[in-house]
């Protein structure tokens, strides 16, 4: 799988899907992640690992799903507190890995010397690191600085399963690449799946509804001055309290799920055990706040949502939003950002992947893709939307203008 | 110098007519979508899209006439531009049309209030692999003297240019490609007063022309994200008023181009082109490099410089040098600022003026307001001179524009 390149001027050759992958990763600032002996797999789990784990591992060996991207280890024991804690790690596959730590206090973590931020894993027992880190397969090193009252019993790598960029029906890295499939990965590089219009009525769950909750959960009538749905909601008191719900879809397609919650600390929620992430409600949060907490594309049947919410902190209605997620949808989306649209099955040449992984816009964003990760912002982008001039010098006789 | 004379816009439109068929055909595709659920395969290869816009802009310009800096009025104004995209794209076949009105209103009255359109549209057809024919018609504004401003009302007449293409493009081994187009132009301008001999008006001047063209390229791949091309041209170009301005030119050009995406492009072209005018033959040495380059710090420098032949649109011959380099840096995601110097020299060997000169400055900010609204502050600088001291003007224009656009 080589990158777009040898003739990627104003070619007319069509463009595989492999060709773009390899590209997107080039421009998102993943390619340090790759091993020497890089294999489709590899660039493909950096894009998605949700998809690229049922991809033929080397030898011809599948990877089991579920476990292909994750390790967990139990922290070793130190001497002194204060030691800073070393493990070794061998991960499976390439991918984009989140670092997640069972224990308590703040901490300091690096993996293979790079810092990857501080975690507090005070409020909740566990806490997810503030960066999603690009990592080959292979030994890494994991390395914990932390205080005197700080501790680590577990720590899991995985992969960050929420980013999935990837066409309609996955990665066919020999297939041609069509306007759909782009049109689909540069809006989940972007970021912007969550200006998919919405369609329906959204599903609402109470947050009282739960199918099970751990000691601490609770149902309450507390006033916070905003009234909750139907005047009740679930909170954690005392102790951080996880809720589980669980929910029946009708049809494939792109949801948001949505939450109102309460209080400032972090809520870590999860969807299928598979996508997690940490939210909050804002600092200052004295009621209740709607906060997106993912927006994926999920299968018909039912899904499990789990969410762990610290002490005082609470939920009081989940909501899942379906969208529209056509593949003119995506292509609306795209143009909107200034980029170039087409008829969703026509095939993408070099001269227009390369039009598209040359929008200045597009350029800036891949620049901090991995921040952008960890944020839940809907990121307002500049558009190139000059009105340009259709023939900017009519009648100079020789030169072409596309030069 | 041209004195331009409006007149009352008459030409018909192709681009009035796709408008309609796109809106028909869009009006079918919505009736399929309700029909179908959207399960109609051929809904799945072919789609409609509509882009409405507008665009009001407040600008205040030193200079709203062009005129020398003695006799040289300023004035305040208020541009409004509605527009809309339209585009309906199947798999081998795609329609679009841009329909647009440029409404310019000043205060002072310094300059002439006007309204341009610019109403375009296409069609493009494959009609097998590789094989690809293409209609189109612009009823656009066009400058008509080079050197002066090309956005500025002092300097647009209303053109229509229908073009016709035919190209064939094929895959050779070892990565290489060829392509060949054919190239039929037709030019209707209204009428406009301009010089066109020593001293000699014509006060109702049609820049109407025939054009034909062939185009062939070669291009090789040399390395990862570098290609070479070999390019040649040929074009002659008949007006119906005024047969000594009628030329042909060809011209051939060797030339690289690389891509490193997001980070730099770059292309290099150079050549020799033979232009054949009724005061004469010429050989030049043409040349054109291209550069932008992204700065590890974030900002983006761009660099272009140019060596052609190049022909007014009432068919004076010029020898152009231009260039022009420019820094953009951006401020998060949704700011950008910008400042470009440029300066060009025209060299015009057909009357023996000499060269005339010109070359400003532009700065300009953009911040994204919202998804679809954006503000823009420019302010350009623009100072014509040289041997030529006819056309000679300064202006100072600085813009606020506010975008809509869905």
């Amino acid at each position: 799988m080589g990158p777009l390149g040898v003739d990627a001027s104003a070619s007319h050759r069509v463009v595989k899907q492999a060709e773009w992958a390899a590209n997107l990763v080039d421009v998102l600032g993943l390619t340090h992640a790759l091993p020497e002996d890089a294999t489709p797999a590899d660039v493909l789990g950096l894009l998605c690992p949700d998809r690229a784990e049922l991809v033929p591992a080397a030898g011809g060996r599948r990877l089991p799903a579920g476990s292909a991207f994750r390790v967990v280890v139990d922290a070793p024991r130190r001497e002194n507190p204060l030691d800073p804690i070393r493990l070794v790690v061998s991960l499976p596959a390439t991918a984009l890995y989140m670092l997640s730590v069972e224990g308590a206090g703040r901490q300091r973590w690096l993996v293979d010397q790079r810092v990857v931020g501080h975690l507090d894993a005070s409020e909740l027992g566990v806490a997810q690191a503030p960066a999603v880190v690009p990592l080959r397969r292979g030994p890494h090193e994991l390395t914990a600085y932390m205080g005197r009252d700080a501790r680590v019993d577990r720590v899991e790598v995985a992969a960050y399963r929420p980013l999935c960029i990837s066409p309609a029906n996955g990665w066919k890295p020999e297939h041609p690449l069509t306007f759909a499939d782009q049109a689909r990965t540069i809006v989940q590089a972007l970021g912007i799946e969550k200006r998919l219009p919405p369609v329906g009525e959204p599903v609402l769950i109470e947050g009282e509804r739960y199918v099970e909750a751990s000691a601490w959960g609770t149902r309450t009538h507390r006033n916070l001055g905003v009234p909750a749905s139907a005047h009740t909601w679930v909170t954690a008191e005392g102790s951080p309290a996880e809720f589980t719900y669980r929910i029946r879809l009708e049809d494939p397609a792109v949801f948001t799920l949505a939450a109102r919650i309460h209080g400032s600390g972090p809520q870590i929620w999860s969807l299928d055990g598979r996508f997690r992430v940490t939210t909050r409600a804002g600092e200052g949060s004295e009621a209740f706040a709607w906060t997106d907490v993912l927006t994926l594309p999920l299968t018909a049947g039912e899904h499990v949502i789990r969410a762990m919410v610290p002490r005082d902190g609470g939920i009081d209605v989940i909501k899942l939003v379906r969208r529209k997620s056509r593949d003119d949808d995506f292509l609306d989306l795209i143009e909107e950002a200034g980029f170039r649209g087409a008829a969703p099955a026509s095939y993408v040449t070099r001269e227009a992947a390369f039009a598209a992984l040359s929008n200045p816009t597009f350029s800036e964003h891949a620049h901090h893709f991995l921040a952008h990760l960890v944020s839940d912002e809907d990121p307002v982008l500049l558009v190139e939307n000059d009105v340009e001039p259709l023939y900017s010098r009519p009648l100079s006789p020789v030169l072409p203008p596309e030069l | 110098m041209s004195m331009i004379r409006r007149s009352t816009p008459n030409e018909s439109l192709l681009a009035i007519v796709a408008a309609a068929l796109l809106l028909l055909l869009a009006a079918g595709a919505s009736a399929d979508d309700d029909s179908s659920s959207g399960a109609n395969a051929e809904a799945a290869h072919n789609r409609f899209s509509f882009h409405p816009s507008v665009q009001v802009t407040a600008v205040a310009d030193s200079n709203a006439e062009l005129q020398d800096d003695d006799e040289s009025e300023g004035d305040l104004g208020v541009f409004l531009r509605p527009r809309v995209e339209l585009g309906y794209q199947g798999r081998w076949f795609n329609l679009g049309a841009d329909l647009a009105a440029d409404i310019r209103r000043y205060v002072d009255g310094a300059s002439p209030s006007d309204e341009f359109y610019r109403l375009s549209g296409f069609a493009e057809l494959g009609l097998m692999p590789g094989l690809t024919f293409r209609l189109s018609d612009a009823f656009v504004p066009t400058p008509v003297d080079l050197g002066r401003p090309e956005d500025h009302a002092a300097n647009l007449i209303q053109t229509n240019r229908v073009v016709a293409d035919l190209s064939y493009w094929r895959a050779l081994p070892a990565g290489r490609e060829m392509r060949v187009s054919f190239q039929g132009t037709r030019l209707g301008s209204e009428s406009f007063r301009t010089e066109i001999g020593d001293g000699v008006y014509d006060d109702d001047f049609h820049a109407d022309f025939w054009e034909g063209s062939v185009a062939a390229e070669i291009q090789s791949p040399l390395s990862r994200g570098t290609s070479g091309f070999v390019r040649a041209d040929a074009r002659y170009r008949s007006f119906d008023d005024s047969t000594a301005s009628d030329f042909g030119d060809v011209a051939v050009l060797l030339g690289i181009r690389s891509h490193w995406f997001g980070r730099v492009d770059f292309d290099i072209a150079s050549g020799v082109g033979y232009v054949d005018f009724d005061s004469g033959n010429t050989l030049r040495l043409l040349g054109q490099t291209n550069l932008r380059y992204r700065m590890p710090g974030g900002a983006t420098l761009r660099l272009s410089v140019v060596n052609r032949n190049t022909a007014d649109i009432v068919g004076n011959d010029f020898m152009e040098t231009s260039g022009r380099i420019g820094i953009e840096r951006r401020f998060g995601e949704r700011t950008a600022a910008s400042v470009d110097l440029f300066l060009s020299r025209f060299d015009d060997e057909v009357w023996d003026s000499g060269a005339n000169l010109y070359g400003g400055v532009e700065a300009r900010v953009r911040r994204q307001l919202t998804r679809r609204t954006q503000l823009a502050f420019l302010y350009r600088y623009w100072d014509n001179g040289g041997d030529y001291e006819a056309d000679d003007f300064s202006q100072h224009q600085a813009s606020l524009v506010f975008t809509y656009r869905r």
